[in-house]
């Protein structure tokens, strides 16, 4: 396994892989410290560019975005008391007060440093994951994989909040959407009105464009949302601020440990990590009176275990398909249309790619890492643009994107229907990710669940690995759920 | 806002219907998924909206809900003047071809909406415009054209 760990850094060195490494890593950055975007924004942005890319660099570019969000998300957390993403929030508790105390720079060279270090761990846990999970992924056939959909489709629940039957509700709307186009197993049509571009169903890329993009951009131009009121941290705390977490070495493996376990439970993002860590960091320092005015270890450990969330999301992702959040549903949708699928080909025929996927998360952590140190006033600086100035720019990509997926002028039109969807849905308060769960599980569940049917009747159900799988879903509901009631920042202050 | 909940939750369950009733056409293979999904999927929205109907009923909403749509609803006329903005875009996208319709559509917002100089505008209009042709030639991109422009030609 290291020969081919080896052999896929060689590859990742290709300087045209590395380029979409950095391409991603860039825009990662960008969308990380621009507060209302995050991940699936990011992940939407990117999916159209990977058409026609070799399935390295499309991961390199997606896995290198994805990996640095949290590493810039930071800053408006530090500087103006704003999440930049939902993983961001349990850094504003102490992170804000240091920079009203004048330690902005210190407060982020520790988040950068901490958030580098948690982001390797992650990549090694993924890493570590293989030889464990391998004998398992394959031992499963189609009822067991049915099972595994279903647990990713169970997810949907949790995902929702406090609101899982609208949760529950949303996956099976997206596994409509998902059903919309030729049927996997007879040639019949569905739900297509007898318009053309209906035939081959709706393209994750105008559904995730519309769903997670277009809302966000348009209400960050309604609201004229401008972060003028930036402090521009000076470079002279930053090395103080590596310094301190370097001090918190123990609290930086433990929270990312905690970060890497928690983001293997599909449906517990982000915005579950960084306050299950906060909390724990709160519960087991000593002296942590000051945590909430200003502690630096109150940005140490949310910061670190946020990171390290990606290397353990991406386990079920990859290894058994089951995407735990909207940024991997769409992830596992940029693996299809490369032509590759999760599951037990990526411990197989793909370790190689599912390597490049590991050394990415590993560089990219750390490049990302380098960047915000090494850019932090230009960084502070660009998160001043007011949206207007932003926005257009952001728009004209969008549609660019959307046209690649069929270059066909539906692709444009159903980017704004699918578009005005997500907005009121936003707005109402339904859940968007499940939707996306359900629209890229579809396919995957209906084939599956046909061919269960078809060789074993409903004795399918009675398979031992399913009576598992199944008992494994029931665990990981209930877990799922008493966790994140208990991560509510209300209970941790 | 419980009002467009509620409104938004009849149109998901008018969905779910509609699907369930149309899958009962579908040949017995096409049918397993969409049919049972919808079938699942109609109770638990009846569920859902006669949440909605009682909380609407009890009043039971919180501070935050109602500043949020108070907000919301003061946005109002700047998202629609944004929507407004993105059609006409595409309209343009329509008429014009994809490159033409850009170079408008990003002058006429810079300078109308975000306040840019000229000189800024024009830059910013010439850079991405160059950007979309760069990388519209070395990742083989294609752009929609427009209507008039095929016309034309």
């Amino acid at each position: 396994m290291l020969e081919i760990a080896l052999q896929a850094l060689m590859i990742l060195f290709d300087p045209a892989r590395l380029i979409f490494m950095f391409i991603g890593i860039a825009v990662g950055l960008v969308i990380g410290f621009l507060p209302g975007l995050g991940g699936m924004v990011g992940m939407s942005i990117l999916l159209p560019f990977i058409f026609g890319m070799d399935p390295y660099s499309g991961m390199a570019m997606l896995i290198g975005m994805a990996a640095v969000i949290h590493t810039s998300d930071t800053f408006p957390s530090v500087l103006i008391g704003m999440p930049g993403s939902s993983g961001a929030q349990a850094t504003i508790l102490d992170g804000y007060p240091l920079a009203q105390k004048g330690e902005a720079s210190r407060a982020l060279g520790a988040a950068f440093f901490s958030s580098m270090i948690g982001g390797i761990i992650g990549g090694v846990v993924l890493f570590l994951a293989i030889p464990v999970f391998r004998p398992l992924v394959l031992a499963f056939k189609s009822p067991e994989l049915l099972m595994m959909s279903i647990m990713g489709l169970s997810m949907v629940g949790i995902l929702a909040g406090n609101a899982p039957l609208k949760g529950i509700l949303a996956g099976a709307f997206g596994l409509m959407l998902g059903a919309v186009g030729v049927a996997p197993a007879v040639p019949e049509y569905r739900y297509t009105f007898d318009i053309l571009y209906l035939s081959a169903g709706v393209p994750l890329i105008v559904m995730a464009l519309g769903l997670f993009a277009f809302p966000e951009l348009l209400d960050l131009l309604a609201e004229r949302r401008s972060i003028a009121k930036c402090a521009t941290p000076t470079g002279s705390g930053i090395l103080q601020g590596i310094r301190d977490a370097i001090r918190e070495k123990w609290l930086i493996l433990w929270s990312a440990g905690i970060g890497a376990l928690v983001g293997f439970i599909p449906g517990l993002g982000g915005a579950v990590v960084n306050w299950v860590n906060y909390g724990a960091a709160m519960r087991f320092c000593k002296n942590s009176e000051n945590f909430g005015k200003g502690d630096i270890r109150g940005v140490i450990a949310p910061e670190s275990g946020n990171n390290a969330k990606e290397g353990g999301a991406l386990i079920p992702a990859l290894m058994f398909g089951i995407p735990g959040s909207g940024t991997t549903a769409i992830l596992l949708g940029g693996l299809t249309l490369m032509g590759v699928h999760a599951g037990a080909s990526m411990v197989t025929t793909e370790l190689t790619l599912l390597m490049v996927i590991i050394w990415t998360l590993v560089l990219a952590n750390i490049f990302g890492a380098a960047a915000c140190i090494l850019f932090s006033k230009v960084v502070a600086r660009i998160c001043q643009i007011p949206a207007q100035k932003l926005v257009p720019f952001i728009l004209v990509i969008l549609l660019i994107g959307s046209y690649q997926a069929n270059r066909h002028w539906g692709d444009i039109i159903f980017f704004v229907i699918i578009g005005v969807l997500g907005w009121v849905m936003k707005h109402l308060d339904w859940p968007r990710p499940p939707l996306i769960i359900g629209f890229v599980l579809s396919t995957a569940t209906e084939r599956y669940l046909w061919i269960s049917m078809s060789f074993h009747g409903f004795a399918w159900l009675t398979h031992p690995g399913v009576i598992i799988i199944g008992c494994f879903i029931i665990f990981l509901l209930w877990g799922g759920i008493k966790l994140k009631s208990k991560s509510q920042p209300q209970n941790i202050s | 806002m419980k009002k467009y909940q509620i409104m938004f939750t009849v149109a998901i369950l008018l969905v779910f219907l509609w699907t369930a009733w149309e899958a009962l056409g579908f040949a017995k293979q096409a049918r397993f998924l969409p049919l049972y999904v919808s079938l699942v999927a109609i109770p638990l929205v009846i569920a859902q909206l006669f949440l909605e109907i009682k909380n609407k009923a009890t009043n039971d909403s919180s501070a935050n809900s109602a500043e949020d749509f108070n907000a919301l609803k003061e946005r109002m006329p700047a998202l629609l003047v944004y929507m407004g903005w993105v059609l006409g875009y595409v309209l343009l996208i329509y008429l014009l071809g994809f490159l033409v319709a850009t170079g408008i559509f990003l002058f006429a917002f810079l300078k109308r909406e975000s306040g840019m100089t000229l000189v800024q505008t024009i830059t910013g209009v010439v850079i991405t415009l160059g950007f979309i042709v760069f990388f519209g030639r070395v990742l083989h991109m294609y752009w929609p054209e427009g209507i008039l422009v095929r016309l034309i030609m």
